[in-house]
Parts: C-alpha cells; sequence; structure tokens
C-alpha cells in the first residue's frame, strides 16, 4: 500500500563521511503538512540501479528521492517546490535539477544542451562557461536528468538488469519514464538548492554502458524512431 | 581499450602516490613527490579530472604556501595523511564547513565543522585556500570562519586565515579590523596598528583605536 504523504530518500553509499553531511542537509529541510519523510541508504551496493531497486522495495513512500551522498539539498523548501511540481499535472513521473531537452545522440547528456541549475552555476555562466541555461523561471520538460539527484511519483524498476555500474542508470531510468508515458521536468530554481560536491566521474566502463544504452533505447540515436 | 589501458595505469600511479604518502615523514619526502608528479604525464592529464587528484593538487598548493607561512616545526597539511583517501577526508573536513557557512546552516552544526578545523595540519591558510576555490561568497565565508576560530580561541589559526584573507582581498575594512583585533587580544599593539592604518578613509570610531593604539605603543 503506498502511502501518499509520504517522502522517501534513497542514498547508495560507500563513504560515511559524505553520507553523513547529506544526511545533515536532509534533517534540515522543510517538510510540508500532513507530510513525513524516511531514509533509506544502501551501503556497497553492487550497483546504482540494484541499489535503487532495493530502495524502492524497502519503502511504502509515494514519493522517492535519489540521491547521490554528495548531493546536499540546501533549500530548506524542496520537498514543498516538489510536492508543487507533481501536483501540478499527474503525468509528472519524474524531477530532476539539471537536464537536457534534447539527449544528443550519443547519449551523453554534457555533450547537448542542459537547464536547470547547480551550485555556482551563475558565477560560471559570467565566466564564459557555454552550453547550460540557468532556469530562473517556468519548469521545462527534457528528455534526461543528471542522477545526482532524481525524484519520482510512481515506481519503474531501475535497469539493474543491463546498468552493472555507476554509468548511464540515470539516462536509463528516464527513458524509461517516457516510454512510460511520464513527463520529466526540471522546475525553475531561481537559488540554487541542490550542491553537489561530485567528485569528477571514473570513467571505467562509461563507454560500454554508453553502448549497451544505444542499444537497449534506439530512440536515442535516432535509429529507433 | 585505450580506456582501460588508461584505468590500469591511473590505478599504479594511486597505488604510488599512496605508498609515498605512507612513507612520507618530512618535507623532503613531499618536494619529491611533487617531483615525481612534476614528471607524470598522467597525473598532468588527470589533475583536473580525477577528484583524488584534484584533491592533492590542491593540497600540494596549500603545502607550498604553508612553507612561506608556517614556522618549520608546524603540522603541515600533510600531517596524519597517509593515502589518498585520508587527504580527501581532511580535505572534504575543510570543505564540508566552508558549505555549511555559506549556505547558512544552524549555528550547533557550523559549530560542529569549526571543531573538525581543530585536528592537527588544518592551518588557517589551507582553509582559506579551499574557502576561495569551493565556494561563492569567498570573502564573507572567510570572515565567518575567521570569526568562528576566534571565538573557539584558536587565534593563531584565525590570524593565519584572515593574513590569507588580506594578502588575497587587500584593502577590505571588515578583513583587515578582523585580523587587527585578533592581533590586540594578543595584545600585539604594533601588529594591530599596522593593519589599522592599511584602512583608507578610517571612521572616527577606528581613528579612535588608532590613537589610543599610538599612545600604547609610544609609551612602550
Amino acid at each position: 500500500m503506498v502511502d501518499e504523504n509520504k517522502f522517501c530518500f534513497v542514498i547508495c553509499t560507500n563513504d560515511e563521511q559524505q553520507l553523513q553531511e547529506c544526511i545533515m542537509y536532509l534533517s534540515l529541510l522543510h517538510v510540508p503538512e500532513g507530510y513525513q519523510t524516511d531514509l533509506i541508504t544502501i551501503r556497497d551496493a553492487p550497483s546504482m540501479a540494484a541499489g535503487y531497486n532495493e530502495g524502492m522495495a524497502a519503502t511504502d513512500a509515494k514519493y522517492k528521492v535519489y540521491l547521490h551522498q554528495d548531493a546536499f539539498i540546501v533549500d530548506q523548501f524542496f520537498l514543498d517546490k516538489l510536492l508543487g511540481v507533481f501536483r501540478e499535472d499527474e503525468r509528472i513521473g519524474m524531477v530532476g535539477v539539471i537536464g537536457t531537452e534534447h539527449l544528443p545522440e550519443d547519449g551523453v547528456m554534457w555533450h547537448g544542451k542542459r537547464c536547470g541549475n547547480f551550485y555556482r552555476l551563475e558565477e560560471m555562466l559570467e565566466m564564459g562557461l557555454e552550453g547550460v541555461e540557468l532556469l530562473s523561471c517556468g519548469h521545462r520538460e527534457v528528455e534526461a536528468v543528471d542522477g545526482f539527484l532524481i525524484a519520482t511519483q510512481y515506481d519503474i524498476p531501475w535497469r539493474e538488469d543491463i546498468f552493472q555500474g555507476w554509468d548511464f542508470y540515470d539516462v536509463s531510468q528516464c527513458m524509461e519514464f517516457r516510454r512510460a508515458g511520464y513527463r520529466i521536468i526540471v522546475p525553475e530554481q531561481s537559488e540554487n538548492g541542490v550542491i553537489h560536491c561530485c567528485n569528477p566521474p571514473s570513467l571505467q566502463h562509461y563507454d560500454e554502458y554508453r553502448e549497451i544504452l544505444l542499444k537497449e533505447y534506439p530512440e536515442i540515436s535516432g535509429s529507433g524512431t | 581499450m585505450r580506456q582501460r589501458q588508461q584505468d590500469q595505469e591511473l590505478s599504479q600511479l594511486k597505488e604510488e602516490i599512496n605508498l609515498r604518502l605512507a612513507g612520507s615523514r618530512d618535507s623532503s619526502d613531499i618536494e619529491e613527490l611533487m617531483l615525481f608528479l612534476s614528471e607524470s604525464s598522467l597525473y598532468q592529464e588527470m589533475k583536473r579530472q580525477d577528484g583524488q587528484f584534484s584533491m592533492l593538487d590542491s593540497f600540494l598548493n596549500i603545502w607550498l604556501r604553508e612553507k612561506q607561512r608556517l614556522p618549520e616545526s608546524a603540522e603541515d597539511i600533510f600531517c596524519q595523511v597517509s593515502s589518498l583517501k585520508d587527504l580527501a577526508a581532511k580535505y572534504r573536513k575543510i570543505l564540508f564547513c566552508a558549505l555549511r557557512v555559506e549556505n547558512g546552516v544552524p549555528q550547533v552544526y557550523v559549530d560542529q565543522a569549526l571543531e573538525w578545523l581543530e585536528n592537527p595540519g588544518i592551518s588557517g591558510v589551507a582553509i582559506g585556500e579551499i574557502v576561495v576555490c569551493e565556494t561563492s561568497k569567498k570573502e564573507e565565508n572567510l570572515m565567518h570562519v575567521a570569526q568562528g576560530l576566534k571565538r573557539r580561541g584558536q587565534i593563531p589559526n584565525a590570524i593565519l586565515l584572515l593574513q590569507y584573507a588580506n594578502e588575497r582581498y587587500p584593502g577590505r575594512e571588515k578583513l583587515l579590523l578582523e585580523e587587527a583585533d585578533c592581533w590586540m587580544q594578543g595584545r600585539q599593539w604594533n601588529r594591530a596598528y599596522k593593519l589599522l592604518t592599511q584602512i583608507e578613509n578610517p571612521m572616527a570610531e577606528i581613528r579612535d583605536i588608532m590613537t589610543r593604539l599610538q599612545q600604547v605603543l609610544e609609551n612602550g
């Protein structure tokens, strides 16, 4: 039985220091009246998709926020805003912080134009960063969002059968949601709400999973349309 | 194939760095590590892309600054760092403190993070470098952390941090006043006076303090 009034944060973790910092920020969030929150941490998951499936199965919360351990939600009213977006249209299945309206044919979100916000984006834009639009008003429908924060109001299994690592599980989940007919939204973020203290990722197996992605979802490269 | 080979080389390089960090005892070991890294094309290529390498690079810059600032016997940034994992944990102590300050979390959490900075080998220089590199409201955050250190009785480290800040942002009244206040707490009237003279068009209140300091100095 789904609890319509519950949010659950699902975090895969392998680093206690980062996890505790992430949880500290979660503890400061305002919880909308009548709602409760839950937290599920999956330690040393075999893959992100497997860990998220485990988390998904372990909670009855309607709203799930899949979060990297190094992503810190600093906007106190994040949950209120999230609820507002999901309530706007029941076809909205997924919300992210940064995304792309048109996923490039190679499946790499960062090769296309992105929108949303991230920590110090304004500063970087001033310094000449290109390819990212600061979304300070209005929501934007996108094809894919970055996996450091993915919020959902429906459950669709993560593809742990084919994504057994740490890459492209996010784009895959976006494709699954779109195949199921749901919309994916990046909401306005006039102020930066989430800090992603990301360590630059290991690119081991990156291409391997990119190829899997393109094979599984031919619509990305246009060959499936 | 090329990717796999590079991953393997990266792992080997990290193993080598870990060995060197585990065995480092004094400055000459860090100098040797720097030399080794300067000759590694892989390190040079990856130091902006790999998280552990970028933190190591930052530590090496901090270490060089510390050599100019800290007394020979002082614990430097590599104190109690025996691996890249230790290094990342130490880096994050400073980073997380800076982010807590920047994001205005409740004071109890700022205080908790300021306590992390009391660990061996976290100097005001290191704090300054990481605050400036990692946060947006740089000056404000430098000031806030320095005030926190001062409040916790960490005056020497607060001074180091403010010296860093005043070098980085010369002529800023608030930063100069804060450093002068630290020196006054240590009864270093001359140091305080010199700092106050750097303030352009000081307000009457500051001029008054300067006059009194001048009198103290003249009376020996």
